[in-house]
């Protein structure tokens, strides 16, 4: 029986509070040698916050870890990777200067009889990491040129390097698409047979279920439960989630679109896109899919005027444009929502409304005055209808949690007034009530007459929510699928891959 | 115990309460301290840094920064003193010192929003730059008398309150103003706290750098008037080492380097701690070689404590 194995890891009744918040109330848990371990929960449950503890990064008020029988209140980052925990986020510590093998090696190079840093040797062993994992990088590849699913890879090797006994994954495949997250997993396979302890965190209920052995849910900072993956289903841990029962989503009506508002022809973009002709009709969601390759998120971004066109024409409302830089793209009434919040989507040291009001605060001003107490009366029906919670009205953005600051986002999108929205990834990293949530409002919005252009490297959010998909394949459009409800997840994903 | 301490003494309020024990201390220790002459002394003292300072607020708020501040204070101040002396026009001298304040500031404006290097680097070269165009056009003498800037603010008060004080509070409240209620004052925020995210909100980032430079540059040329109407004289160098404290009275006040937060009033405490500061030490006798090594470890202790939130 698993539980009765020795505990390679355990999480004794921890507890964290932040300023409004008790973000974990004493949570225990076990890691056995050799399983992967899930910790799922809802946005703001606390298993990012769990996760930091245990890595080190952040301190906990009260409770202790025990790793190899010996038990520490407090653990620092230094501390942890040297008693063999290792984490891989979605943010990594890499340094994106160096190669492959100086990241593996950074802070314990191998040295010569003179003192100076083997390359040599360094290059040999990590080729021979490399090789035993069957992975297609090259030790002297630059790391920040590398995409991001390799450079997760690098990650875990280096972790593998530093003989870490106990894997820290959060959202691994976030950003991966179809066949990387198979390697992905054969890679997870592969680490936990060797006798490592993984602890796994995703939002893919589907995929937690066919690569975890145990999970544990928190929710609301307390933990509900460890379950024996074989024992339950995606029903029952959603529920287990969120507390009560949510209908599981399905695809929404459809609605006669309106007239085209949007055309493209033969739009080109240097080395990314080549002849995308496509038309957007008012009150219509159009899906895009695509790998990372396909020339979707260019398509969007330089209809935001964020990359340069090489070629072709943009008719908006019947009328020739070319889109020169997003402020003038937005007095157009299109808005572009990118799917990396934190870099380019929110002003995160700002109070939250103030996000919401930022690129249309000309409805706050009077005679070029801002009026704070407007502002508040404007924001508040975008916050409780997209049901934003926060410790207090002024709470700063960076202290909300993941799904909050999607809604954030959204609320800033919605109180532009833009008629055309481009959207990337619009639910990445949120739990599956928010989604639910956040797909509604798109419809909403559509059915109110605005026009949607979503990418999702979520094919089923695509399949749910588009009235018409085009699939994309190496910067050109390969395929348009004109009613999305007779097409499977594995259809539209074997189209994405060029099938 | 330490979460108290940070509650108690964390951020703004560590401030405040320095200020209040050391003006106590020195109170004690010199009665003249808390005599409403020396109070009014110490807010003349302050001044022209604050209004150097307030213009820094407007930078560093917007992630941006400006070394050449100190140059371009020398640099407006000897035009203005050089069009007194040659054409004996005062207002025409201000609207030089005015032009050539903004243009420069405007013109760092312009390079930062190139991007392509930092302005740490950019305002750096325009330090050298401009000051030496202000000590080759003065080939190093300076200029005495700015015939009848003295008498119109230098030494005028009111209710006994020097007209330099006024400017600094007028200077300051309308920044406040500017932050806090025009839109650019926002988007000076957004810039700072996450410029992508500005960008791709609609606004022309470029644009708005190119005016809180300039806005920059006005506070330089109010202060080089103010210090000049003081001092009735303009000197190429007057102005140097102005750059540094202003920034350091900011950062002590509570903005942080990095933009996206901070306001006018922690500066004003910036300022006062290391007015206070300085003044208290006068009196106290400690010697001016002895004083710098006191505020140099008063700074580094004031922006220890801000780094603790």
């Amino acid at each position: 029986m698993v539980s009765e194995q020795a505990a390679l890891l355990s999480v004794n009744e921890i507890s964290k509070s932040f300023p409004g918040i008790l973000a974990l109330d004493s949570v225990s848990l076990t890691l056995h040698a050799g399983e992967v371990h899930a910790l799922i929960g809802a946005n703001g449950a606390g298993k990012s916050t769990l996760v930091k503890i245990i890595a080190g990064a952040l301190q906990p008020d009260r409770g202790s870890i025990t790793i190899n029988g010996k038990t520490f209140q407090v653990l620092t980052p230094l501390l942890a990777r040297k008693i063999g925990i290792a984490a891989v986020y979605q943010e990594q510590q890499l340094v994106p200067d160096l190669t492959v093998a100086e990241n593996i090696f950074l802070g314990k190079e191998p040295r010569t009889t003179f003192g100076r840093v083997d390359y040599r040797r360094m290059s040999a062993e990590t080729m021979e990491l490399i090789q035993t994992y069957g992975l297609s990088i090259q030790p002297d590849y630059v790391v920040g040129k590398l995409p991001l699913a390799q450079r997760q890879e690098v990650a875990i090797l280096k972790a593998l390097k530093e003989e870490a006994k106990v894997l820290l994954l959060d959202e691994p495949t976030a950003a991966l698409t179809g066949p990387q997250i198979a390697f992905m997993f054969r890679l997870i396979e592969q680490l936990r047979k060797r006798g490592m302890g993984i602890l796994y965190i995703s939002h893919h209920i589907d995929e937690i279920l066919s690569i975890a052995q145990r999970i544990t849910v928190l929710r609301n900072g307390k933990k509900i439960g460890t379950f024996l993956a074989q024992d339950v289903t995606k029903e029952v841990l959603i529920e287990k989630m969120a507390g009560r029962r949510i209908e599981s989503e399905s695809r929404f009506s459809r609605k006669p679109p309106g007239d085209v508002i949007l055309e493209t022809q033969h739009l080109s973009i240097n080395g990314k896109v080549e002849k995308a002709s496509f038309v957007l009709k008012e009150g219509e969601i159009l899906g895009f899919s695509g790998a990372a390759d396909s020339g979707c998120k260019e398509v969007l971004r330089s209809l935001a005027g964020l990359y340069p066109i090489r070629s072709g024409g943009i008719k908006l409302f019947g009328k020739t444009f070319r889109p020169r830089g997003v402020a003038d793209t937005m007095q157009q009434g299109i808005l572009f929502v990118p799917e990396d919040m934190r870099r380019e989507g929110l002003v995160l040291p700002f109070p939250f409304p103030k996000n919401i009001t930022l690129a249309k605060l000309q409805k706050v001003t009077s005679r070029g005055f801002i009026l704070p107490h407007r502002e508040i009366q404007a924001v508040y029906p975008y916050v409780s209808s997209l049901r934003i919670v926060a410790p207090s009205p002024w709470a700063e953005t960076r202290i909300l949690s993941g799904g909050n600051q999607r809604k954030v986002l959204l609320a800033k999108a919605l109180f532009t007034d833009a008629k055309i929205w481009l959207l990337e990834d619009p639910t990445q990293g949120v739990d599956v009530e928010t989604r639910q949530e956040i797909h509604h409002l798109l419809i909403e919005a559509r059915n109110s007459g605005k026009s949607i252009l979503i990418f999702s490297s979520d094919l089923e959010e695509l399949l749910t929510v588009s009235d018409r998909i085009i699939v994309m394949y190496k910067g050109r459009p390969t395929r348009e699928i004109e009613n999305p409800a007779t097409v499977t997840t594995q259809e539209l994903l074997s189209m994405t891959l060029g099938g | 115990m330490k979460d108290v301490f940070l509650t108690l003494f964390g951020g703004r309020n560590v401030l405040v309460l320095v200020l209040l024990v050391l003006a106590l201390i020195t109170g004690i220790v010199n009665p003249r301290f808390l005599t409403l002459q020396n109070v009014l002394n110490i807010m003349l003292q302050i001044s022209v840094l604050g209004i150097v300072s307030v213009g820094a607020t407007i930078l560093l708020v917007s992630g941006g920064l400006d070394l050449s501040a100190g140059s371009l204070l020398s640099l407006s101040a000897y035009v203005a003193g050089l069009v007194i002396l040659r054409l004996q026009s005062l207002p025409l001298a201000l609207l030089v010192a005015f032009c050539t304040s903004a243009g420069f500031g405007a013109f760092n404006g312009l390079l930062a929003a190139t991007e392509r290097a930092h302005p740490f680097i950019i305002t750096l070269g325009m330090m050298t730059f401009l000051q030496g165009i202000a000590i080759a056009i003065s080939r190093g003498s300076p200029i005495n008398g700015m015939g009848g800037l003295y008498e119109l603010i230098g030494v005028r008060d009111f209710l006994r309150i020097p007209l330099p004080v006024f400017v600094f509070l007028a200077v300051l409240v309308s920044v406040d103003i500017f932050l806090r209620y025009f839109p650019l004052g926002r988007y000076a925020y957004a810039i700072g706290g996450n410029q992508e995210a500005s960008r791709l909100s609609g606004i022309r980032v470029g644009r708005v750098k190119v005016i809180l430079y300039a806005l920059n540059g006005v506070c330089v040329g109010i202060a080089a008037v103010v210090l000049s109407a003081i001092l009735d004289s303009a000197l190429p160098t007057m102005g140097s080492g102005y750059e540094l404290r202003a920034v350091a009275a900011t950062v002590i006040g509570g903005t942080p380097l990095f933009g996206g937060r901070g306001s006018v009033w922690r500066t004003l405490l910036g300022v006062l701690l290391l007015g206070l500061v300085s003044n208290s030490l006068n009196l106290m006798g400690v010697s001016a070689n002895l004083q710098n090594v006191v505020l140099g470890a008063i700074m580094v202790m004031a922006v220890m404590f801000q780094g603790s939130r």
